[in-house]
């Protein structure tokens, strides 16, 4: 079993690459390094503060493009993760 | 929802050049003069407009990857759209100006026309993408929106473009390529304006942020294009067309609306 923080960095990859399907590779590493407490280096993140909270912030991050369309290419990306995430673990937004 | 928009410097160029447009629009109007180059000379300025609005749009869409993206896929195709219709206009400038063919239909022109029309049609489906259109098919309801937008645009097709502009009746004459095209146009009218209407409804409920005006107001550029076509074809038909006209003065408003829409939606300017 994988530690959390790379559950919740995995999960915040698989968002980046979704969203680079809609937005394009520059913006959507753009979007994901304008986190707080979120750190992008090539195509590795690392968290600083609370996943929880940065991958809240991450989505809202998008949000802030297409709104609630944006939301929904998030909550499609993370699906791919399964049951990696508890349902505690994941954000109200990703919900 | 949040319907606030900053002008950038594209959409502010735009937006200065039009005003002059309005001007000089009035200006012809004001001198009653119908035959004089200063028509003809509007065609023209159209024509810039179009190519600069559409090499804006080129550039925006590199800022979103090109065609490595949705997003930057239906800028570009919608912008290739704007300039292959720039073309139209150049061409048909030049019929105007050196061959003195004050209505040069049909012409190489309408390649620049005809191309425009798939081009509009695949950049909206790439927009699509981007503003939830496959959540809002997901959902119960979506198939009333998917049944009545259609036919709405179909009544308005049918009864702008035919009843009003022909006269409910159509004259098979001047050749196969004039044939061709009098299908064509109002067909892809009716296709781009279909493709609008539901881009718009099933867009509604999903879109937001800060491209969600931008979006619209695309959208809302087709609906003028849609109102200028209807608007040539009717002055042409009771023949009152002439270069300079309120059918030119929309499509220079159609031209403005979709390449402000486009320069809107520049991410390195928000």
């Amino acid at each position: 079993m994988t530690k959390l923080i790379d559950r919740y960095e995995q999960a915040i990859l698989l968002i980046t690459h979704e969203q680079e399907k809609i937005v394009g590779k520059d913006v959507a590493m753009r979007m994901t390094s304008l986190v707080h407490n979120l750190s992008v280096k090539g195509d590795k993140v690392q968290i600083v503060g609370d996943p929880k909270v940065v991958l809240n912030d991450l989505v809202n991050q998008y949000a802030s493009l297409f709104g609630k369309a944006s939301v929904e290419v998030s909550k499609q990306a993370i699906e791919k993760l399964g049951q990696n995430l508890k349902t505690d673990e994941i954000p109200e937004n990703l919900k | 929802m949040p319907l606030e928009m900053k002008l950038n410097n594209y959409s502010s160029f735009l937006l200065g050049f039009f005003s002059l447009f309005l001007i000089y629009w009035i200006g012809i109007q004001s001198s009653g003069i119908t035959d004089l180059p200063i028509n003809l000379l509007f065609s023209f300025a159209t024509a810039v407009l179009a190519f600069i609005g559409g090499v804006m749009g080129l550039l925006v869409s590199k800022h979103w990857g090109g065609k490595k993206s949705a997003v930057g896929k239906a800028i570009l195709l919608i912008s290739l759209g704007i300039i292959s219709w720039s073309f139209g206009n150049f061409i048909w400038s030049f019929y105007n100006f050196v061959l003195h063919q004050p209505v040069p239909y049909p012409s190489l022109s309408d390649i620049g026309y005809t191309l425009a029309i798939p081009l509009w049609a695949i950049g909206v489906f790439y927009l699509s993408m981007a503003t939830g259109v496959k959540f809002r098919l997901r959902e119960s309801g979506s198939n009333i929106l998917l049944t009545i937008l259609p036919i709405i645009a179909t009544i308005f097709s049918y009864y702008f473009l035919f009843v009003i502009a022909r006269g409910s009746s159509f004259e098979v004459e001047g050749g196969l390529l004039k044939i061709f095209l009098d299908f064509y146009y109002p067909i892809g009218d009716w296709v781009i304006l279909t493709m609008s209407f539901l881009l718009f409804g099933l867009s509604l409920k999903y879109l937001g942020g800060k491209f969600r005006l931008p979006i619209f107001i695309i959208l809302a550029g087709f609906v003028v294009m849609f109102m200028a076509d209807f608007s040539f074809s009717y002055a042409t038909t009771i023949g009152t067309y002439y270069n300079g006209n309120i059918s030119d003065l929309l499509f220079a408003t159609a031209i403005f609306v979709l390449s402000f829409g486009i320069s809107s939606l520049d991410i390195e300017e928000t």
